[in-house]
């Protein structure tokens, strides 16, 4: 019992690590918000892949 | 907070969770206050976060196994030791992904796995993946493997220091983070205290065990194959313990050798001048305890464990659930509250294979007297005429004895890993709060 609680626990903290590794990935490479200078409309990006 | 703290172990164990959680996504936080690396995809970011996490939680393992009182108090080093093995495994598995991941983003990067061709970096990274397959492989099979304990433990301590080193050096070579100065710090930091952590357990400490030691006084047989070893300490005040905690026993040599076993005390927590184990005669190590000479010096390091019913000051009573050499820890508990004239009721269920081999059973009739404690004992094989309980400590068994308000008491189990697993799913079905079940594991190795 205390170790299927264990088992869910570890479970618990690796959805947590990978959502985490995840949203770090997604932050890094994710489109930079749109850009207003001016009249003109730039969109950056850092995901040159 | 701070009385919170104090009375709710969950909110303790809450706490100390969110804290192993921060302090592994700490180097990826650190990496968002950079700039973003260029050219780089969502994959291989994806591979890097998971390499660093593995990392992290690698060097985390020398923080969980170094015994650290405040850290152990809040679950119990057995509790300390699964979480242990269970995380390693996740970070082994994201060492393992970490590659692949990269392998499928990146197919040139195949090429690395030629170790005489690739550069230093990935060397590493190879050798550091094989040293924790190596602990993996040897700590999950060591008993099919047959590996004695204390070789196992020494190459343990070797391959994860290796893995953790290697690991690092390759996170460095790669240098597209590591670059960074707080991250360097960070790492830096990271690996130091797992160095000076690993120095202090395996060094230090030991070397201050040998400034506090401990002579056998006696060596008495008991009835179940149990031996009680009586240490008294040389030149020191010895410690005293919560009833049912345990230590870290060495015997007769060097205590910077990794002969070191866990071992509950039997006697009295209140009796610092004389402490007592009891230990059944079933490894290596513990079948030649009867033929240690008194004289012999011993060194311990303790006492450890949350199995005890010092922590339920305002409990009701007890319920203790005993198989095998499981009454040691138990014994203790009992012993130090009749001499400290406690009156609450004691339910004492235990199982032996039969009447004979009933550890302390004349002891234990002697605690009837000055204790409000009532004994039920399960033998495996009664002897006839026997009426009390038969078989094994089950549902029937527990439903019968226990009493009908379950919250009321406390519950503490010791014994086998299989009589714990049944006895722990009884108690669940017959509505004792899970909360009010203690449990002690002496399978630590």
């Amino acid at each position: 019992m205390r170790y299927s609680i264990m088992v869910q626990l570890v479970a618990g903290v690796t959805v947590i690590l990978v959502g985490t590794a995840a949203l770090f990935a997604w932050i890094q490479t994710r489109t930079e918000p749109v850009e207003m200078k001016g009249d003109k409309v730039s969109i950056h990006s850092h995901d040159k892949d | 907070m701070r009385r919170l703290l104090m009375h709710s172990p969950i909110a303790v164990a809450f706490l100390w969770i969110v804290a192993y959680l921060l302090l592994t996504l700490l180097p990826l936080f650190v990496l968002l206050l950079y700039p973003v690396p260029s050219g780089r995809g969502f994959w291989t970011e994806f591979s890097v976060a998971l390499g660093f996490i593995g990392l992290a939680m690698m060097a985390l393992q020398f923080v969980l196994t170094a015994r650290i009182n405040r850290i152990e108090s809040s679950y119990g080093l057995d509790i300390l030791l699964q979480f242990h093995r269970y995380t390693s495994l996740v970070a082994f598995f994201m060492v393992l992904v970490h590659p692949v991941i990269l392998f499928i983003a990146q197919p040139e990067t195949l090429q690395l796995l030629n170790f005489f061709e690739a550069p230093s970096r990935a060397r590493m990274a190879m050798l550091a993946t094989l040293a924790f397959l190596a602990m993996v492989i040897t700590t999950i099979w060591r008993k099919q493997l047959k590996i004695p304990y204390e070789p196992w433990r020494a190459s343990h301590t070797i391959l994860a220091v290796l893995a953790v080193g290697l690991g690092f050096g390759h996170a460095i070579g790669v240098g597209n983070y590591m670059g960074l100065f707080w991250k360097v710090v960070l790492w830096s930091g990271i690996m130091l205290v797992s160095l000076w952590l690993i120095i202090y357990v395996r060094l230090i400490k030991p070397l201050l065990m040998t400034k506090k030691p401990y002579v056998v006084e006696e060596v008495m047989s008991q009835r179940g194959d149990v031996w009680t070893l009586a240490l008294r300490p040389l030149g020191h005040d010895g410690f005293k313990f919560q009833p049912g905690q345990f230590a870290w026993l060495t015997l007769n040599i060097n205590p910077l050798s990794m002969r070191e076993h866990p071992f509950s005390m039997s006697s009295s927590g209140d009796r610092a001048d004389r402490l007592e184990f009891g230990i059944k005669a079933i490894g290596d190590f513990t079948s030649q305890i009867k033929d240690v000479q008194p004289g012999t010096r011993a060194y311990l390091d303790g006492p450890y464990g949350v199995f005890t019913t010092e922590r339920y000051w305002d409990s009701a009573g007890f319920v203790l659930i005993a198989g095998g050499v499981g009454i040691t820890p138990i014994f203790s508990i009992l012993l130090t509250a009749s001499e400290r004239n406690d009156g609450r009721p004691f339910l004492l269920i235990y199982a032996a294979s039969s009447w004979e081999d009933i550890t302390y059973r004349e002891e234990l009739e002697t605690l009837k007297e000055a204790l409000d404690l009532s004994i039920v004992y399960v033998l495996r094989k009664a002897h006839d005429g026997w009426e009390g309980e038969t078989g094994y400590i089950d549902k029937a068994v527990l439903e019968r004895h226990i009493p009908r308000h379950r919250g009321s008491r406390h519950y503490f189990v010791c014994a086998a890993p299989v009589i714990m697993r049944a006895v722990e799913l009884a108690l669940f079905e017959l509505e004792v709060p899970v909360t009010n079940v203690n449990m002690e594991h002496f399978d630590l190795a």
